[in-house]
């Protein structure tokens, strides 16, 4: 007697015509951010003028196409080829293209990501990255990191994925050892990561990443331009760089206060959710390993360079930032699906009111630069105490805790699109670029040009050599003299200090107008400075080193 | 407040990073090492730093440091991920890890209120410390420039800046913050360091019915190594209240301590308004109370809280924690199981690599170091191989397993032995009069008798068999090297001089400490045999009595031989000798108070030894308050506050210095000799002392090179030879004509020469050089101007191409 054979009921299939092409609302996502991620790094690239960090390095890359010896020149990949397209062009818009089209397949190495880190996280980590303004500048611009941005996604791409072939190891090695800081810590964690595995060392296998990286240090040292003067390391270089030289009129503290500060937030809060849950007994991939200890590197970056003049730290430190985030954010959506709003629904609305009304009068205090009487503070004191109780009530209960999550988005939002609109569109003065190269210090260099055109020398300030290797490119020989030569046509002199001249040198006539070649948008002085620049992004200070102009009088 | 926060939060990273690493070393510690995790990460940090800077793999700058760091962390991560007990170790650790957390940033801040009463960086050598900490971080190429000799590589062991410049610069503190910052993180590294040793020794020493005392054992640690100091405080605080006629300070050897109501002379003591001594440095005087007459003090008796309170950045102070780090090793290494031959470094590479690391670290910190610490760990290393094997075995494992780790020391800061010109120059027997009993009493006599104390815990009933045996050996000990001392003596000559020269004080002295390094060895021999975990704690004892007797006997000549032959050697020696005794004596005193409690004989020890520490914290008691002016002022972090503060445009023309002049550009600013009218109406010297003085201050607050600072003391870090002698007053001479002469082509000669672009006009040159100094503005560019004081440029052309 056999066994009854159970009965097998199918499913019933859907009905799916073979002639249509099923796509998911998620690639219709992918898709849509990729564009708004490209599209939003356009503009730049004719908009932004040359300032910071990119000022710096195009003048040191110019110098080396010049064959003209300038620290300001760390033969990165990028800068090497930033130098090599001089010898076509004098505009930075071909390297910034170059740039751009590196930057342009970030969102290709994150599409990678998803089976990884989740499809909704991934999402969210590419959203959060569209709008982060210093990564945006630093995508767009012909700094010596213009690979940069893209080397670190593709390098966590790969370096996270496993079963790499030794050979691209070589590569990716060559690729960090050419690029910039950025990838520093990134490949700093990786290592440590394998460290901390207590994986054994097959140094054939080390052989390979050892030969790429040795091949892209001995292509560093050679100093496309100049050629060789000791070992040049141009990621650790840069790095070291980034600390001392400056990149930015802001500070590090204050371009985050600007800019990103809710995205280092929300990479710290979901670096603090990833380890809670890891610490309540979920596993923690190798992936979300790799990233924490980036995300610490990064953050220890930035934190000492807090003090330093230069946007790369910040860059730095979103990136993982927004990784650490999109999985946490992706969670609390869902959460906030899932939370109970039977009470919340009457909280939730006068909180925000009672937020608008502080915000009103902080933008007021911010235009009249002064907090405001008795009255408007308590007033603002009172909306707070009831914003605080309305947060400690949601908290109190865990099935309302997620929507403070709801409540704090859409007020981290608001300060990033403001910034990343004001980097990328040039809405108002900008503090990144900043300090950048004025347009009419272009125009200096043609009155330059013009006067020795019949004879006679361009004659410049030492101090001024540097803020005029970028304008003054290609006109010829200039002399960088502390005293006015006896055959000078035309002289550029500081305008203020003790080197100034207070008046013309004998046979020389002043060209009469407030020159300046470099422009500063000042930091915020204070909290007010800050609240008034997110309201008016003309608010900040513009300020430019006087340069006084000399030309020979006719005989 | 930001910028203290800052630096203690890189000194506890460097510590945490470096905890997977302290771990490996120091597992049978209670706390797995934490203590010691401070003064382990900074000397393996700034090994990183030093090599990658040398070899130019790591530019100048804070990014270096940043990077250095993150380096430690790097090999932490490699230590943690190939240690199987790490997890296990961090469990049971934790308790000892967060208080020693707690430890570190108690007495950090507490040292970070004391030094901010007076923080300035201006007396005693504190300028050369400042020059070295600026070096260590400014320099342009490594190893780094001698600022007070431009062209040249320093040439002093001066590890212990390049690690404190390495946490300035992660905290990104300027040098004057980061000077005193440093003194605050070397305290409490100090502090968790002998907490953790002195808990450790004291656990292992005291069983487990006492182990309760090991607590005490390290609260009386920090107290006997940071906080006792010189019984002549007590004297300084009776004299300073009238208290005592010249009877008591006759007796105590100290008779220029009498109070001028008793025998007015010159150094008498004045009664103070106050209740504690307010004589301008009264507690500097302390540390000469070892005297050949009243009025000539031939050598220094320094003691660490007499250092942490004069606040000199100084080598020796620096290497506290290190030195505490490599006794404790030494004590790891006797504590530790299986012989120790070259197998060990094929076992484990890493292990020796570090231990190698860290040898090496003494003598690029503090020369005088590597001897005694690197000995102790010899001899932890052979007394555990004499465990397993028979002696000639043993020492055959012992020098293959420390033969590589020294040639490993040597290589690893192999480029700094090549600039370093030690000035050694070999042992002498030292024929001086000696140490008088009193005097030395009132220097160590805490220490000395807590040490001894050690002694009388570790031994058992029916030890007086063993002690007898052991006796006839460790009978060499003191009686070799006194037979070497006249055998010495005999060859230069001076037998008859010595024998003379000593008189009876210092025989005596010789002998009390002849005797108790005979104890002392004897006991630790006895304990030592029988595996008793308290040897360790005699042997330092040993090792530290053996220090003092040592001073007494030999003298290591150098620059000094000729004024004060002995004055580095006792120095140095008892220096080391307060470190470990402070150890020993801690945990003799917590051994001694359990047997108190417990009823035993030896316990009535603890009474005398206490009531001396007590007598022996008199002396911070009241020097604390004379050094702060009673707690009251303002209170700043800055050393270089006081100077924005008295002359705003000095401290402006220092930062623009700073700011503007490149780190490898030579600057030129006044000797420090002054110059005035002579005879013929010339320039002629007027004062050539320059060492102690303002000569070279730019160069010392900038790192900027100068042609020549402090003569004399390049003269103690390069040697006293002619070619010196000649260099160095050619450098001044020609400096001091770029002050002095009309001539323009004459100044600018100079700069050149030296390749100096800059010239230095502010207050010293003005008072140096007054009405001499040349019209500059005619012939230089002005770059500099605040107030009276300016900075001058060389004049330059040259033709750049753009295209």
């Amino acid at each position: 007697m056999s066994a009854p054979t159970p009965e097998v009921v199918q499913a019933p299939s859907p009905i799916v015509d073979d002639r249509l092409v099923v796509l998911p609302i998620a690639a219709f996502a992918w898709v849509g951010l990729g564009i708004l991620f490209v599209a939003i790094r356009i503009w730049p690239i004719w908009g932004t003028p040359v300032g910071g960090a990119e000022l710096v390095h195009l003048s040191g890359a110019w110098n080396a196409h010049a064959g003209v010896e300038d620290s300001r020149y760390i033969p990165t990949l990028f800068q090497a080829m930033a130098a090599g397209l001089f010898s076509f062009t004098t505009s930075e818009v071909p390297a910034r293209l170059l740039s751009f089209a590196a930057t342009a397949t970030v969102p290709v190495a994150v599409w990678s990501l998803r089976h990884r880190l989740g499809e909704r996280a991934a999402l969210v980590a590419l959203a959060l990255l569209t709008f982060d303004a210093p990564s945006l500048v630093l995508g767009a611009e012909s700094g010596a990191m213009g690979f940069d941005l893209a080397i670190t996604a593709w390098l966590f791409a790969f370096g996270t994925r496993g079963g790499l072939l030794p050979w691209q190891w070589a590569v990716i090695a060559f690729a960090v050892s050419t690029a910039g800081p950025l990838a520093v810590p990134l490949a700093a964690a990786l290592v440590a990561d394998w460290l901390l595995r207590g994986a054994k060392v097959d140094w054939q296998e080390l052989a390979w990443p050892a030969g790429g990286a040795v091949v892209g240090i001995l292509l560093t040292t050679l100093r496309p331009g100049l050629g060789p003067d000791g070992l040049t390391i141009a990621p650790l270089d840069l790095f070291g760089a980034g600390y001392e030289q400056n990149w930015s009129t802001a500070n590090l503290l204050t371009l985050t206060a600007l800019t990103s500060w809710p995205l280092i937030l929300a990479g710290a809060a979901g670096g603090s959710w990833r380890l809670y849950r890891v610490r309540r007994g979920e596993p923690l991939l190798a992936i979300e390993r790799t990233l924490l200890l980036w995300g610490a590197l990064a953050l220890g970056w930035f934190v000492t360079s807090l003090p330093s003049h230069a946007v790369a730290p910040l860059a730095g430190v979103t990136i993982p930032a927004v990784l650490l985030a999109g999985p946490a954010i992706a969670d609390l959506f869902a959460a906030i699906r899932r939370a109970d709003w039977t009470i919340a629904r009457y909280l939730v609305p006068p909180a925000a009111a009672a937020f608008g009304v502080i915000a009103f009068y902080i933008g007021d205090w911010a235009k009249l630069d002064r907090v405001g009487d008795t009255q408007d503070r308590l007033i603002v004191i009172g909306l707070a105490l009831a914003i605080l109780a309305v947060i400690g009530a949601l908290a109190a209960d865990r099935r309302t805790i997620a929507i403070l999550g709801a409540m704090a988005l859409p007020i981290a939002a608001a300060p990033m699109l403001i910034a990343t609109s004001t980097v990328a569109f040039r809405a108002g003065d900008s503090p990144i670029p900043s300090p950048y190269s004025r347009a009419s210090a272009r125009d200096l260099r043609d009155i330059a040009v013009e006067a020795a055109r019949d004879g006679g020398t361009i004659v410049i300030h030492p101090d001024l050599e540097d803020e005029l290797t970028w304008p003054f490119r290609d006109s010829g020989t200039v002399v960088i003299a502390s005293q006015v030569p006896a055959d000078a046509a035309v002289v550029f002199w500081p305008g203020a200090g003790p080197a100034a001249l207070g008046a013309p040198p004998i046979g020389f006539a002043a060209v009469e107008e407030e020159w300046a070649l470099l422009e500063r948008v000042e930091s915020p002085a204070g909290f007010l400075d800050l609240a008034r620049w997110y309201s008016d992004r003309y608010s900040l200070a513009n300020s430019g080193e006087p340069v006084a102009v000399y030309i020979r009088e006719g005989e | 407040m930001s910028i203290i926060v800052a630096f203690w939060a890189a000194g506890l990273v460097v510590g945490a990073l470096a905890l997977p690493l302290s771990f490996r070393l120091f597992r049978r510690f209670p706390d797995g090492g934490a203590g010691l995790a401070f003064a382990l990460g900074m000397p393996l940090t700034g090994w990183a730093y030093f090599t990658l800077r040398t070899f130019d793999m790591l530019p100048a700058g804070r990014g270096s440091a940043v990077l250095a760091v993150a380096l430690l962390g790097v090999a932490s991560a490699a230590a943690a991920g190939r240690d199987r007990h790490f997890t296990s170790t961090l469990r049971y650790a934790w308790p000892g890890v967060a208080a020693i957390a707690g430890v570190f940033t108690l007495f950090f801040f507490v040292f970070v209120a004391f030094r901010s009463y007076s923080p300035e960086i201006g007396g005693t050598e504190q300028p050369m410390d400042l020059m070295y900490l600026n070096a260590s971080t400014e320099s342009s190429e490594y190893p780094p420039g001698d600022p007070w000799l431009s062209g040249e590589r320093a040439s002093y062991y001066y590890f212990g800046y390049v690690q404190m410049g390495i946490l300035s610069d992660v905290a990104g503190v300027s040098a004057g913050e980061g000077y005193n910052l440093s003194l605050a993180f070397t305290f409490a590294a100090a502090a968790a360091g002998v907490c953790s040793l002195g808990f450790a020794l004291a656990r292992w020493a005291l069983g487990r019915r006492a182990r309760n005392w090991a607590f005490g054992a390290a609260g009386a640690a920090v107290v006997l190594l940071l906080f006792v100091g010189s019984l002549a405080g007590v004297l300084e605080l009776a004299a300073a209240n009238g208290w005592g006629g010249n009877g008591l300070y006759e007796a105590a050897g100290v008779e220029w301590m009498t109070p001028c109501e008793s025998n007015p002379n010159e150094s008498c003591r004045r009664e103070s308004d106050k209740w504690y001594p307010t004589r301008f440095f009264f507690w500097f005087d302390d540390t000469r109370v070892i005297r050949s007459t009243p009025s000539d003090s031939d050598t220094i008796t320094e003691f660490p809280v007499f250092s942490f309170i004069l606040g000199d950045l100084h080598p020796h102070v620096m290497s506290i924690p290190l030195v505490l780090l490599v006794t404790a090793l030494a004590a790891a290494t006797w504590r530790g199981r299986g012989r120790l031959d070259l197998g060990a470094h094929r076992r484990q590479p890493w292990a020796g690599a570090l231990v190698a690391l860290l040898l090496g670290a003494l003598a690029f910190q503090n020369a005088w170091d590597l001897l005694t610490f690197s000995g102790l760990v010899a001899v932890a290393v052979l007394v555990r191989n004499l465990r397993v094997l028979p002696l000639r075995d043993a020492a055959l494992a012992t020098a293959s397993y420390l033969g590589p780790i020294a040639m490993l020391a040597v290589v690893a800061y192999l480029p700094w032995y090549l600039d370093f010109n030690s000035q050694a120059e070999g042992l002498y027997p030292y024929v001086g009069r000696g140490s008088a009993p009193a005097q030395a009493f009132l220097q160590f006599g805490p220490l000395f008798v807590c040490g001894l104390i050690a002694s009388a815990i570790a031994l058992r009933r029916g030890d007086e068999r063993g002690i007898t045996n052991a006796a006839l050996y460790t009978a060499w000990l003191p009686l070799g090297p006194l037979l070497l001392w006249i055998v010495l003596a005999q060859y230069h000559g001076q037998l008859g001089d010595a024998f003379d020269a000593r008189g009876s004080g210092g025989w005596i002295t010789l002998t009390a400490y002849g005797l108790a390094v005979w104890w002392l060895t004897t006991v630790f021999a006895v304990a030592a045999r029988e595996h008793r975990p308290v040897a360790p704690v005699v042997g330092l004892a040993a090792v530290g009595t053996v220090l003092f007797f040592g001073a007494e006997l030999f003298l290591i000549k150098d620059v000094f031989f000729g004024g004060a032959p002995r004055l580095n050697t006792v120095f140095k020696l008892t220096y080391q000798a307060w470190i470990l005794l402070a150890v020993a004596g801690a945990v003799g005193l917590a051994g001694a108070g359990a047997d108190l409690k417990r009823r035993r004989a030896t316990g009535w020890l603890a009474v005398p030894g206490a009531a001396l520490v007590a007598l022996g914290l008199v002396y911070v008691i009241i020097a604390v308050p004379n050094r702060t002016e009673g707690l009251s002022g303002e209170t700043e972090i800055d050393g270089l506050a006081s100077l924005a503060r008295a002359d705003p445009s000095e401290y402006a023309l220092t930062q623009w210095v700073r700011a503007n002049v490149r780190a490898d550009e030579v600057v030129l600013e006044a000797t420090g000799r002054r110059w005035g009218p002579g005879a013929d109406g010339m320039p002629a010297i007027v004062d050539g002392n320059v060492d102690y003085g303002d000569g070279g201050r730019i160069s010392a607050r900038t790192g900027r090179a100068t042609p020549i600072g402090w003569y004399f003391h390049e003269i103690q870090w390069r040697g006293d030879s002619d070619a010196n002698q000649q260099d160095f007053r050619r450098r001044q001479d020609l400096v001091d004509r770029a002050y002095i002469s009309p001539d323009p082509e004459s100044v600018m000669t100079v700069m050149r020469d030296f390749g100096a672009r800059y010239l230095v006009l502010g207050a010293v040159e003005q008072r140096q050089y007054g009405t001499f100094l040349p019209d500059y503005e005619s012939f230089l560019e002005l770059v500099f101007t605040a107030g009276e004081y300016r900075v001058y440029r060389l004049h330059e052309t040259r033709a750049v191409s753009t295209s």
